[in-house]
């Protein structure tokens, strides 16, 4: 009986045993996006508790990867309306950490591409993408993630492989945004915006920044197809469902300086320019300042925009393409330093477009000529990129028939 | 010998595996344009302390942040009220005045501008923290002077106008000490060799291409070992100070010199000793230049010296006995080694100082 007993008790605590290294390796259940049917709601209150709630859990546990997960998607969030890089940085660290201590934790290398995508570390977001991808193939979320740094990278033909494979997988509101910006880069906007309205569609009602965002993606293009109402309308139902969203009041401001609103577009602009304002805002505070003939104020604005993309939040591109069209010659010749280094990183057709536009300014009209060849490359009809590679092409015909009558 | 050299590299080897973690931290850097480290020093007889605040971004930006626009002579110098008036550190939520103090150009960090205030803490008090409007998104490391410099996990990372988190005043105003911190400054000046010194590395490795005997390379160590130090100890303390645009080309030349010597010949002249401690002189120097650009400075200067240079030994040993190391794997007779390893060594260590001479000389 005793032998029994003794027998019994082994098998029992072996069985315990095994069942808990079996637990062990059981990898852990994937945290839901913000936003999903099951997690915590993306208004601007949602968003800061769940940072707050998740900051504290990770002070009390700092390996709860779980909670850096859940804590650098909120970030992520809360960086795209607040204008504030440091966030994606914080995300980054709490990923890292987490990392450190569960190495094969794949929401959180899911997660992490993420963050590099958006610190604009486009070849590190396709690695942690890649490596996502070999331990699960068919997650949309990674395809996404690696679409869009090698469409950032000007790999187009990549990207939009991505982007259908993502589809295939898993053919929702992410995917759907997707392939619409795929079809806006190659100017079918009526595609675009009908692929947008069925990307919203399908955007959890729990989900207000995206839901907002979406409503703002509409409105630019119908602002850029010339439909200010519709545009107006859009843009305030991106105001309504995330109240102060950048997007929203940008876009918004955007309509009222189209429709010769100037006051009212300044005004608009004001909360935003009270806090941290992104260069876009700047420069669009800029146009309408000097459309009010408020020289001095616009050229601060313009100085403040040209200060953001050299160090708060560098857009090389965009920085030459000021520079360039400043008409002074020490700022030609850096627009052209400065796109040609970026155009050595990523090759987009708006950096290409940049590098085009310095190298017309600096008098190089060839180099121009070929460099806005790429920009044009995949037939978008984005309105700038248009305007400046119609002058280029005007001063290269110029150019070519003052030859001609020489011969 | 053979038993000597197996022991003293799995000595190094084990060094590194305890030293390399430390080190990986400490090379972390923040990867923003514009950071910001405070530091606190420790309080004096009257309780003062004096705040010593690093701010480092890019000159062109910063000047458009202050005057709206950039003319070629607009200076942050003389829009001094209206950086300061942009930057706040608190103690217990009272605002400190702050005092401008030297505006320099980062070594090796085209456009960026370093701006360093001072403020003065009277008095006992629990907290300090930290905000500025001029950044949106961007790191600072609140920490006691005479410290290590922050690795990436020191820092906080901060919105426009955000305020930091308090730190408490007692630890940030108290000098760490002990074994932990001796451990970190030898790791300092170990990973400052290796693999952060190539050009050191290139010269100690020609020392020992050279020397046929164990003797003679010793004496050829030591006497680099005994310059470096002496000059190392000179410039941190103040009394020597060339700038890096001579030491760095003149470097270049001396590990050029010693690889094209053991090219020209097969023994040691009586000279080498004496030019080997010149240059060793040359190295402290460039030693003593990048302690500084790590920013160590205060009261425990000594310490923080003899901790480097201890983990400057070490790394220059692991150096030479991986070389040994290598030269016993590698199946060349004794009689062809230096026609197979000592030449082309030594010939490519001359390339690569030459290179550097003019890279550091009119590239930089």
């Amino acid at each position: 009986m005793r032998t029994f007993g003794a027998l019994a008790l082994v098998i029992s605590m072996a069985t315990v045993g095994c069942s808990q290294s079996t637990v062990a390796r059981r990898p852990p259940a994937p945290v839901e996006p913000l936003g999903a049917p099951a997690a915590p709601g993306t208004s601007r209150e949602l968003l800061e508790r769940t940072r707050k709630d998740m900051e504290a859990r990770l002070a009390a546990q700092p390996k709860d990867a779980a909670a850096a997960v859940r804590l650098a998607d909120a970030l992520l969030r809360l960086a795209r309306v607040t204008n504030n890089g440091g966030l994606a940085a914080k995300a980054e660290r709490a990923l890292v950490k987490a990392l450190a201590s569960d190495p094969d934790r794949y929401d959180a290398h899911r997660m992490l591409g993420a963050v590099l995508l958006s610190q604009h570390r486009f070849r590190d977001a396709i690695r942690e993408a890649e490596r996502c991808q070999q331990m699960r193939q068919n997650d949309a979320f990674t395809w996404g993630v690696a679409g869009d740094a090698r469409l950032e990278l000007g790999d187009y033909d990549g990207a939009f492989a991505a982007f259908d494979r993502m589809s295939t997988i898993r053919p929702d509101s992410a995917s759907y945004a997707r392939i619409a910006y795929a079809r806006e880069l190659q100017g079918d906007l009526p595609g675009a915006l009908r692929l947008l309205k069925m990307a919203l569609e399908a955007t959890s009602p729990n989900d207000a920044e995206a839901i907002a965002w979406h409503h703002a993606q509409i409105g630019a293009l119908h602002l850029a197809e010339g439909r200010l109402v519709d545009a107006a309308r859009e843009f305030s139902h991106a105001d309504y469902s995330f109240p102060g969203h950048p997007f929203a009041v940008e876009g918004r401001a955007r309509v009222l300086a189209a429709q010769g609103r100037p006051g009212e577009a300044l005004k608009t602009l004001d909360p935003l320019l009270a806090g941290s304002p992104a260069a876009s805002t700047l420069v669009l505070s800029a146009e309408t300042l000097r459309g009010l003939g408020r020289l001095e104020e616009a050229a601060r604005q313009d100085a403040l925009a040209e200060a953001v993309w050299r160090s708060d939040a560098p857009e090389p591109a965009r920085l030459a393409l000021m520079l360039a069209g400043s008409g002074a010659a020490a700022r030609i010749d850096e627009a052209v330093r400065v796109a040609q280094a970026e155009f050595a990183n990523r090759r987009d057709i708006f950096t290409a477009d940049a590098l085009a536009w310095a190298f017309f300014k600096a008098g190089r009209l060839p180099d121009a000529v070929e460099a806005s060849a790429l920009a044009m490359r995949t037939g978008s009809v984005d309105r700038g990129l248009r305007e400046r590679a119609r002058a280029i092409a005007l001063a290269a015909t110029a150019a070519g028939l003052a030859q001609g009558s020489r011969r | 010998m053979t038993r000597l050299l197996h022991r003293g590299l799995a000595g190094v080897v084990l060094l590194v595996c305890l030293i390399a973690p430390g080190s990986a931290r400490l090379l972390a850097h923040p990867s923003a344009t514009s950071f910001v480290v405070i530091e606190i020093g420790a309080a004096d007889v009257a309780g003062k302390s004096t705040a010593s605040i690093s701010v480092t971004t890019d000159a062109q930006s910063l000047l458009l942040k202050l005057r709206g626009a950039v003319n070629r002579d607009d200076t942050i110098a003389a829009n001094a009220p209206a950086l300061i008036d942009r930057l706040e550190l608190a103690a217990d939520s009272i605002s400190l005045p702050l005092t401008l103090g030297r505006i320099t150009a980062p070594a090796g960090k085209p456009g960026q501008v370093q701006i360093v205030l001072s403020a003065t803490i009277a008095g006992p008090i629990q907290h300090l923290s930290w905000r500025t409007s001029l950044f949106s998104g961007y790191p600072v490391a609140i920490r006691p002077a005479g410290t290590l410099p922050p690795t990436a996990d020191d820092y906080e990372w901060l919105g426009a106008d955000e305020w930091s988190t308090p730190r408490s005043f007692q630890s940030l105003s108290s000098v760490p000490r002990g074994w932990r911190h001796a451990f970190s400054l030898i790791a300092l000046g170990f990973t400052h060799i290796v693999p952060g010194g190539l050009d050191h590395v290139l010269f100690v490795l020609g020392l020992f291409l050279l020397a046929s005997r164990t003797r003679t390379l010793l004496l050829q160590i030591s006497a680099f070992t005994l310059a470096h130090s002496v000059t190392l100890g000179l410039a941190a303390l103040g009394f020597v100070s060339v700038p890096a645009s001579i030491v760095e080309p003149l470097i270049a030349v001396s590990i050029a010199y010693i690889a094209i010597e053991n090219l020209m010949t097969t023994s040691i002249s009586k000279w080498r000793l004496a030019i080997v401690f010149a240059f060793g002189l040359l190295h402290g120097l460039g030693f003593a230049g990048a302690l500084a650009q790590l920013g160590i400075s205060g009261t425990d200067l000594p310490i923080t010296m003899v901790g480097f240079n201890v983990g400057v030994e070490l790394g220059q040993l692991t150096v030479v006995l991986a070389a040994a190391f290598v030269m016993r794997l590698v199946p060349v007779a004794s009689v062809n080694r230096r026609r197979y390893l000592t030449n082309p060594a030594s010939a490519a260590i001359a390339v690569m100082g030459l290179f550097w001479a003019v890279e550091r000389t009119w590239f930089n």
